[in-house]
């Protein structure tokens, strides 16, 4: 076509006439374009889209906020530009409507329902339509769904849902809506793209989804709902509201097959939550990570269902299971209440086990325990053999489990195991390899969880049984260096970062010897200046060398993209510019650090959020988190430490101390360790840091 | 183009080359004609009908090229009233490549559609009919317009399919949207809210031009775009406005603001203080149209007529468009349920002016 099109410009005079000649068949020109009959195939679908609308127009309502939900929303409401009018789909006869929760936020209980006009007109209407208030009585958060109950005088026109067998990429799908008009409803087309999206709950399409029809219906071509269009997050990259990829060719809807089996749950007043197994894993690639178990959370389904650290899953009722995705797959439809049925591998045994596991909806209140082993650095992948097992101890925490119980520096751990409450110390170890491993087998323990370990050193292998503790909140007062002693260590390099398509590299100071043990990441957000120039970085770094040659920390320095202010945009380099790091030197996944000044800090908390299982840490130095954030929970994979970096010996004023305290607060109610520390100036600030950065390994 | 004496055997080759794009091209169309069927011919037919405009230059960042639909045999374009025709030369571009300067002959700023002309004669156009019907929603459309500027010269302009989304005045979602006109448009399935596109043809696949393309606009109320075109019968009425030199008339069944406020009618809402009050009763003067309603304190109103109202901001801006004589009724909130108030009718200018 190319050469075609080419070709056709080198010759316009000659062709210009040619297709004047071909394409106007008439040369009088009539005054439309020549009535041609398009294809039967054209029409006949046109009409079938408008006998599908027309089927369905009496069962689709529109949704709105009445003004005194909208007064307790305000707050959030700045936040949320799309909050608005939104549609509904009649569920039963008797005023059950079902829509999805952008209509119904959390924290609103009641809206304004308005019904079909009661005689479709679409030119200058006249009747009055009948509002009604609809009550929240259930929702299920695992799919966003809200049931709203009202009373009409007269049933509603409830509509017929296709079977999952007829739930079929490529079918035709009618996007429904009743927003743009409240007389007739709007309509939107394009094809089903996928089933199964948003890991087992909605189906995809391509028609244009945006909050126009949120709530409304998808419906093939005979006017049958396929499902609940809904602003499911299809998490990628910063998305967490799901309207974020409205009208963009991916739309969510929440398969019908699926809701009716939950509706007589949400009609008795139950909220659904998402079903939790409490298990985590060693690895943050779940594509291709091995569904091997390390994290299991004290008093979860999954341990009380008897599942170990190291057990591998095979199958969840009855599907086969091959990867960390295929065990999301199954589990994220999945609801608080659901039983599974999982087949696991155990190393010691060669026979499979089948356990049954109840979810919950909330696990029990966890909070990160420690024994105080700070094993030596290890690269992100483990090229280190098998054969030389176990994990080196480099220092051990004072004061703790670990330091009293007598385990030294080079002591290496070998085995672990933790100790049911029958107290039996000859119960079989499970061999430690690697410490990202023994970070999963306690990650998922509370204090005072007793283990035995397996330690060798030079001369004896012995067990030694400690508890553990409350993880720390303070640094110690020494942190060992790395070779200070050694004049022959180089001096850190400045190198630059570029990421495809960002037009600001990002920079950093790496520790130059790369025979050495991997280095530690500190993630630094100055306050926002643009694009830093290459000198601008050296005076910038200079006062941290030392510290970065001494701990071993290559500090990362990322710029805005505007010289004003952080944008949600910078946020989604980071990822790739630790990536682009680990390609110039060796790094330590389980010391990575996220830091910031000013904004730069809270931006390093949003930043920490967004990579909450690659950040270890989150520093903020003058500066607090975002006052509307909703704080998720402590979890064992997610970030470990809190700390607050203040430079003022003594707090600006009382109102932000206040402020202050209310954040500590609210994060240690979630169960994050939260740390303070009185920084001293530049140099001591940097060394400060880049101590914590090795601190963060502390298991 | 000019054409230069050429060397015989350069001349046989031009002619070898010349019968090689004619033979191409028919392939592609005939190939076009068996994937589309009929709607090749509608959408090459409707093309000629188009043009590509280009002004001088953009102000930052704002394009300086969008469309126009020939809609008179003596060059008369008309177009969407916008800054990239904001300029003292305007070029016209038909889809055989033949340009030409365009002047602007008027502009209709209520339906924000400008008139241009270029002095040809004989040239194809769309008819414009003030009673072209009303296209039910769901209509299989195509939309032409030089989107991104990516046809040039003799190209034809870009087709994008779809449907009509829905019908609905704009003036139902007032406040919400950066544009004078407030009539009825066609909502759109497709994204033809794109640089070049305003201007736009819309047609049938039967080939009937229905509808011009607006410009790029975004609800306020959702902050999603809008695609959206003007139907055809608001396009005649303007370019007939135009031509006639009428340029500032109202759209058909627009009203002017009143000054009609809600006090008049007996009805104090609690005091406004933030952005976006519910407009709560607050007391109900005895003897008034509030009171005769049976309105009482504490009643939240939710809706005026058919609009629905969340504000007090709100609730003022809906009353403001009622004139003497309109039924006033509101739906309320009461005990938990919505009741419906017939506060009768909007009471005449000198009436409440003398009740203040």
């Amino acid at each position: 076509m190319n050469g075609v099109s080419r070709r056709i410009t080198s010759h316009q005079v000659m062709l210009a006439v040619w297709l004047f000649c071909a394409v106007s068949v008439n040369p009088c020109y009539p005054d439309q374009a020549s009535q041609q009959k398009p294809p039967e195939r054209v029409l006949a679908e046109q009409t079938a889209f408008q006998n599908a609308l027309n089927g369905i127009a009496d069962s689709v309502v529109r949704i709105e906020p009445s003004g005194l939900s909208v007064a307790t929303l305000q707050g959030a409401r700045e936040a949320t530009p799309t909050a608005g009018p939104s549609s509904g789909l009649v569920v039963g006869a008797d005023g059950w409507i079902l829509t999805t929760e952008f209509a119904v936020p959390s924290d609103i209980e009641e809206v304004v329902v308005t019904l079909p006009p009661k005689k479709k007109t679409t030119e200058n209407p006249k009747q009055s339509l009948k509002r009604l208030v609809g009550r929240v009585t259930g929702r299920d958060l695992n799919r966003r769904l809200v049931l709203l109950k009202c009373d009409p005088k007269e049933p509603l026109s409830e509509a017929q849902f296709v079977p999952r067998e007829k739930v079929r990429p490529g079918e035709w799908a009618l996007a429904v809506g009743r927003v743009w008009n409240l007389y007739e409803p709007s309509v939107a087309i394009g094809i089903i793209s996928a089933v199964g999206r948003c890991w087992g709950r909605a189906i995809q399409t391509d028609a244009a989804i945006s909050p126009v029809n949120y709530g409304g219906p998808l419906l093939n071509i005979e006017g049958k709902v396929f499902g609940i269009i809904a602003p499911l997050p299809a998490e990628t990259a910063g998305m967490s509201t799901g309207t974020e990829l409205y009208d963009s060719g991916v739309g969510f809807a929440i398969p019908m097959y699926d809701i009716i089996p939950l509706i007589p749950r949400l009609k008795k007043g139950e909220t659904l939550k998402p079903g939790l197994l409490g298990i985590g894993y060693s690895t943050t690639d779940p594509i291709n990570g091995r569904p091997i178990v390390e994290i299991v959370r004290t008093g979860s389904p999954a341990a009380k269902s008897g599942l170990k650290s190291g057990d591998l899953i095979t199958q969840i009722n009855g599907q086969s299971i091959q990867r960390i995705a295929d065990v999301r797959h199954a589990l994220t439809p999945k609801l608080a209440g659901d039983a599974l049925e999982i087949t696991i591998q155990r190393p010691e045994k060669k026979a499979p086990l089948s356990i049954r596991a109840v979810l919950t909806g909330k696990l029990p209140p966890w909070k990160r325990s420690m024994l105080g082993i700070v094993p030596v650095r290890q690269p992100s992948k483990s090229n280190v053999k098998s054969t030389e097992e176990g994990v080196v101890v480099k220092w051990t925490w004072p004061n703790s489990p670990a330091e009293k119980a007598g385990i030294q520096p080079q002591d290496v751990i070998t085995g672990a195991a933790i100790v049911s409450q029958t107290n039996d110390e000859n119960l079989p170890l499970r061999s430690v390899t690697s410490s990202n491993q023994l970070a999963g087998l306690l990650g998922g323990l509370t204090i005072n969880t007793d283990i035995v370990l397996k330690i060798r050193n030079s001369k004896t292998s012995r067990k030694v049984r400690v508890t553990t503790a409350r993880f720390p909140e303070k640094l110690p007062n020494k942190v060992p260096e790395f070779d200070s002693t050694n004049k022959k260590t180089p001096p850190p390099a400045i190198v630059k970062l570029e990421i495809p398509e960002v037009a600001e590299p990002s920079w950093a100071l790496i520790p130059e010897r790369q025979d050495g043990p991997p280095a530690g990441v500190l993630v630094f957000f100055d306050e926002p200046s643009g694009m830093l120039s290459e000198k601008a970085v050296t005076v910038w770094t200079s006062n941290w060398r030392e510290a970065v040659a001494q701990y071993r920390v290559a500090l990362v320095l990322i710029p805005s993209s505007d010289s004003g202010s952080w944008r949600q945009a910078d946020l989604e380099r980071v990822g790739k510019t630790i990536g682009a790091l680990a390609q110039r030197c060796k790094i330590d996944p389980t010391r990575i650090a996220f830091a910031g000044s000013k904004a730069g800090g809270t931006f390093a908390w949003l930043g920490a959020n967004r990579f909450d299982t690659i950040a270890r840490g989150v520093c903020l130095i003058n500066a607090d988190i975002p006052r509307r954030t909703r704080i998720r929970e402590a979890s064992p994979d997610r970030f470990r430490w809190v700390l607050f970096g203040n430079t003022n010996a003594e707090k600006n004023n009382e109102k932000e101390s206040q402020q202050y305290q209310k954040t500590v607060k609210r994060l240690r109610e979630a169960g994050l360790p939260v740390g303070e520390i009185p920084l001293g100036d530049v140099t001591e600030r940097a060394s400060q840091l880049c101590q914590w950065v090795e601190a963060l390994g502390v298991l | 183009m000019t054409l230069r004496t050429q060397h015989p055997t350069a001349m046989s080759s031009r002619i070898l080359q010349v019968g090689t794009v004619l033979a191409t091209t028919i392939l592609v169309l005939v190939s076009f004609r068996a994937m589309g069927g009929d709607v090749t011919a509608v959408s090459v037919d409707a093309a000629s009908r188009v043009v590509k405009l280009y002004g001088a230059g953009g102000i930052r960042g704002l394009e300086s090229y969008q469309t126009g639909i020939l809609v008179s045999p003596s060059g008369h374009i008309l177009t969407a009233l916008s800054t990239a025709i904001d300029s003292e030369v305007i070029d016209c571009v038909l889809d055989d490549g033949r340009r030409y300067t365009a002047s602007l002959v008027g502009a209709d700023l209520r339906r924000e559609l400008a008139v241009l002309k270029i002095d040809d004669t004989n040239l194809p156009f769309f008819k414009l009919s003030a009673d072209s019907p009303r296209q039910a929603v769901g209509t299989r459309v195509l939309a032409l317009s030089n989107l991104f500027g990516v046809a040039v010269g003799d190209e034809r302009v870009s087709i994008q399919q779809g449907v009509i989304a829905a019908h609905v005045p704009l003036r139902a979602r007032r406040g919400s949207h950066e544009a004078a006109y407030r009539g009825d448009v066609y909502i759109l399935d497709c994204t033809t809210n794109n640089p070049g596109s305003p201007g736009g043809c819309l047609v049938t696949w039967q080939g009937n031009c229905i509808g011009m393309l607006g410009k790029e606009l975004r609800s306020a109320e959702n902050a999603t775009w809008l695609s959206y075109a003007i139907p055809t019968n608001e396009l005649a009425l303007g370019l007939e406005a135009i031509l006639s030199g009428r340029n500032n008339e109202s759209l058909a069944g627009e009203r002017e603001a009143s000054e009609f406020d809600i006090q008049s009618l007996g009805l104090e809402l609690v005091p406004d203080l933030l952005n976006l009050t519910p407009p709560f009763v607050e007391a109900i003067v005895p003897n008034t149209q509030a009171a005769k309603a049976d309105l009482q304190a504490d009643d939240l109103i939710v809706a005026v007529g058919n609009c629905t109202v969340t504000s007090q901001r709100g609730l003022r801006q809906e009353l403001s468009y009622l004139i003497p004589g309109d039924p006033i009724q509101l739906n309320i909130i009461r005990n938990g349920r919505i009741i419906l108030v017939d506060l009768g009718v909007v009471p005449s200018l000198t009436e409440h002016r003398g009740k203040r």
